[in-house]
């Protein structure tokens, strides 16, 4: 036992050597998950929302000027929902056709008269914005309406009649964009990274590696173990720097449990090695593997909600996506970071994304001895 | 635990027990459905350079991966130093060092790296590691870049390294697949001088060629496989002596054959001389010397002229047609 775990450690130096001497895959397992966590963290994080200050960009139009018309753009502009900006009609419909702009508010000629028509104009996809900007216009002009008949009757109370508190609901701390792009960023890689030990390993074998080993007191169990070993080993310090970075430059924080996050790595960093033997297992040609490798890795991404939030996901998707192990390790990632999730609420996404990484392990390791038992037969070059 | 006797034979230094190096016992192995090698019977003995001789597709490496344990047999056995290797796996293959035909190292890694990995895989304590890797490099002459990367060697420098690694662990039977293949005149060197100081240490040398002048110039005794079938067997001089009917003229015309001339040659001499021509280059074969003589004045009444000629003394690869009979690599049946 002691000579398989000494022989399995030779095994996994060699390929921590391996490794240090190629200088594509390390930029490929530090730098590319840093840059690409840092940009996706940037490009979705907002800081007014934070602090709840979060602001919907509105054009207005006049289409005639009229104190009315005035009165209540300087309202708009003293709300505290909306940054106002007056263009004519247009500028308005040349910037919502190009999304430059996702909504805007026409005032009409005829403002004074009853029932009269505002329009809002929209970019499609800005559906949520038009109703959000359609309220705030219709608490300015009741507020305005107010002040304008009830002042007459004596009446000043042009306030609403009620107090608004908001709370941020999730099962923890307030939602950190960096936190997520990191887990997500990470957690892709990591499996790109699986993916380049699985390549190795299938190069070793059409350049006679394997042979090499089989005539040498290796046992094929251990070889498979010492391939997982170092696997793992590159990923969890894939894990350390990546983080690292996030923790000391944007802030990201294990505010949940921290045994329950270093489990996570270390089920994540076994599923790269799992992945690895399993791309070996299968995998015919280095460039044909690498292929599928690539589209399989970057769905499971996606629809594990690596990149984005999953609820922008349709439904069907959603739920389809909770056969993935991605999208419970990304669970547990986003719990134990910004949701600040005891070791028990982070549970059933250990015990999931440790099961799919001890399952792919066997399956590899079972399929990679049928490999080499077909070939020690002469079945298979 | 392996029998008694079985780890003793492990000490540094160790050779084979008088039960021969390498004992097959009706061997046949199957790569798929085509029987690579049928039925083969033979013995190496402890302290010899054997040479696994056949063209291309006869068996060979089939028979060298056999022994090393990584391809089964089909039926037979072959046990090394008494020992089979199913049953002590580990133990069998230290006995062993196998060179493959395709070099198996790591290019991203320097030699010194590669060798130490090999070595570690073979339980060589640290301080033994030191020392036989700088053994095994002076000897196939890499020391001086031992620190380079192996992507930058040469082929003929990886295939040295590729044989310094079989060497590390000191085996008692070291199998060389097709060893001396792409090498340069300096490479074959180092590694005819490896090979004939591993077989005066008293170990066991077993490599596949198809080139027989270098058979006959290393081996002590030799195999001939022909689609997996022993065909011969015994020294390089008990199979030339068994496949030599024909005295052999090798001569150097001074110029050219016309198609023509050719074919009117070949009208004349009837089937007692067999010649070839290739270029300025004639071979003429014929029962025996006198033959030979009047071929020598046939051509000369045809106009041809023999500008030097010389009957060679018989050699392996003057029969190959003999031997080889499904056909030789080359132009071996030219050489002198």
């Amino acid at each position: 036992m002691f000579r398989q775990l000494k022989l399995a450690s030779t095994l996994a130096l060699k390929d921590g050597r391996l490794f240090l001497a190629d200088r594509r895959g390390f930029a490929l397992a530090f730098v590319v998950p840093i840059i690409l966590a840092s940009a996706f963290g940037m490009i979705f994080d907002r800081p007014g929302q934070r602090e709840g200050k979060l602001q919907l960009p509105l054009l207005v139009v006049i289409e005639e000027e009229n104190p009315l018309a005035r009165s209540l753009v300087n309202d708009l502009k003293a709300s505290e929902q909306v940054v106002l900006r007056e263009v004519d009609r247009a500028t308005a419909e040349r910037e919502l056709a190009s999304h430059q702009a996702s909504v805007a508010l026409v005032l009409p000629a005829k403002l004074g008269e009853t029932r009269p028509a505002i329009e809002l104009l929209y970019h499609p996809q800005a559906a949520l914005e038009v109703r959000w900007a359609e309220g705030v216009f219709t608490e300015v002009f009741m507020k305005r309406a107010a002040r304008t008949w009830l002042a007459p009757l004596g009446l000043t109370a042009t306030e609403r009649p009620f107090e608004v508190h908001r709370h941020g609901i999730a099962s923890g701390g307030e939602f950190n964009t960096y936190s997520h792009s990191f887990s997500g960023m990470t957690l892709q890689y990591l499996l790109f990274w699986g993916m380049e030990c699985g390549l190795l390993l299938l190069r070793e074998r059409q350049r006679g590696i394997w042979l090499r080993l089989a005539a040498a007191p290796v046992p094929l169990t251990t070889a498979l173990l010492g391939r997982a070993l170092s696997t793992t080993a590159i990923a969890l310090l894939q894990f350390v720097v990546t983080f690292g970075f996030g923790w000391l430059v944007f802030g990201v924080r294990v505010t949940g449990s921290p045994i329950g996050f270093v489990l996570l790595a270390l089920a994540v960093s076994l599923l790269a090695a799992g992945v690895g033997l399993f791309v070996a297992a299968v995998g015919r040609t280095e460039a044909c593997a690498r292929n599928l490798c690539i589209v399989v890795i970057l769905a499971a991404a996606m629809i594990g909600g690596l990149w984005l939030p999953a609820f922008l996901l349709p439904e069907w998707l959603r739920e389809g996506s909770r056969l993935l192990p991605t999208t419970w390790a990304m669970r547990g990632f986003d719990g134990a970071t910004w949701q600040g999730q005891s070791l028990l609420q982070l549970a059933p996404s250990l015990a999931l994304v440790f099961s799919f990484s001890l399952m792919v392990l066997l399956a590899a390791i079972v399929r990679l001895h049928g490999l080499e038992s077909r070939r020690r037969r002469g079945v298979l070059a | 635990m392996p029998p008694p006797g079985v780890n003793d034979s492990l000490r540094r230094g160790a050779v084979m027990p008088e039960t021969g190096a390498v004992v097959f016992d009706d061997v046949s192995i199957r790569l798929g459905n085509y029987p690579a090698v049928d039925g083969l019977t033979l013995r190496v003995e402890t302290g010899e350079i054997f040479g696994l001789l056949g063209p291309n597709g006869s068996g060979k490496s089939s028979t060298l991966a056999a022994i090393a344990g990584v391809l089964e047999t089909h039926s037979g056995s072959i046990r090394v130093g008494g020992h089979l290797q199913k049953d002590h796996p580990a133990e069998y293959a230290r006995f062993i060092g196998y060179s493959a035909q395709q070099p198996a190292l790591y290019d991203e890694l320097s030699a010194h790296a590669n060798l130490d990995f090999i070595a570690c895989l073979y339980d060589l304590p640290r301080q033994r590691r030191r020392l036989r890797i700088a053994h095994v490099l002076d000897q196939v002459g890499l020391t001086h870049r031992a620190r380079e990367r192996v992507g930058t060697y040469s082929g003929g420098m990886q295939r040295r390294l590729h044989l310094a690694a079989s060497l590390l662990h000191e085996p008692a039977v070291l199998l060389l697949d097709e060893p001396s293949v792409a090498l340069d005149a300096e490479s074959r060197d180092v590694l005819f001088r490896v090979v004939t100081a591993y077989r005066d240490e008293g170990r066991t040398v077993v490599f596949s060629t198809h080139l027989l002048d270098e058979a006959e110039e290393w081996c002590d005794r030799v195999a001939v496989l022909t689609r997996g079938r022993l065909t011969a067997y015994g020294s390089p001089a008990d199979v030339l002596h068994s496949h030599t009917t024909k005295q052999v003229l090798l001569g150097i015309l001074q110029a050219e054959l016309t198609e023509q001339a050719e074919v009117a040659l070949r009208r004349r001499f009837d089937h007692d001389v067999v010649f070839r021509i290739d270029a300025r280059r004639i071979r003429l074969e014929a029962a025996d010397l006198e033959q030979l003589g009047q071929a020598l004045t046939l051509l000369g009444a045809e106009g041809i002229e023999v500008v030097s000629w010389h009957t060679p003394v018989a050699r392996l690869d003057h029969v190959a047609e003999t031997v080889f009979p499904d056909g030789v690599e080359g132009e071996a049946c030219f050489a002198s």
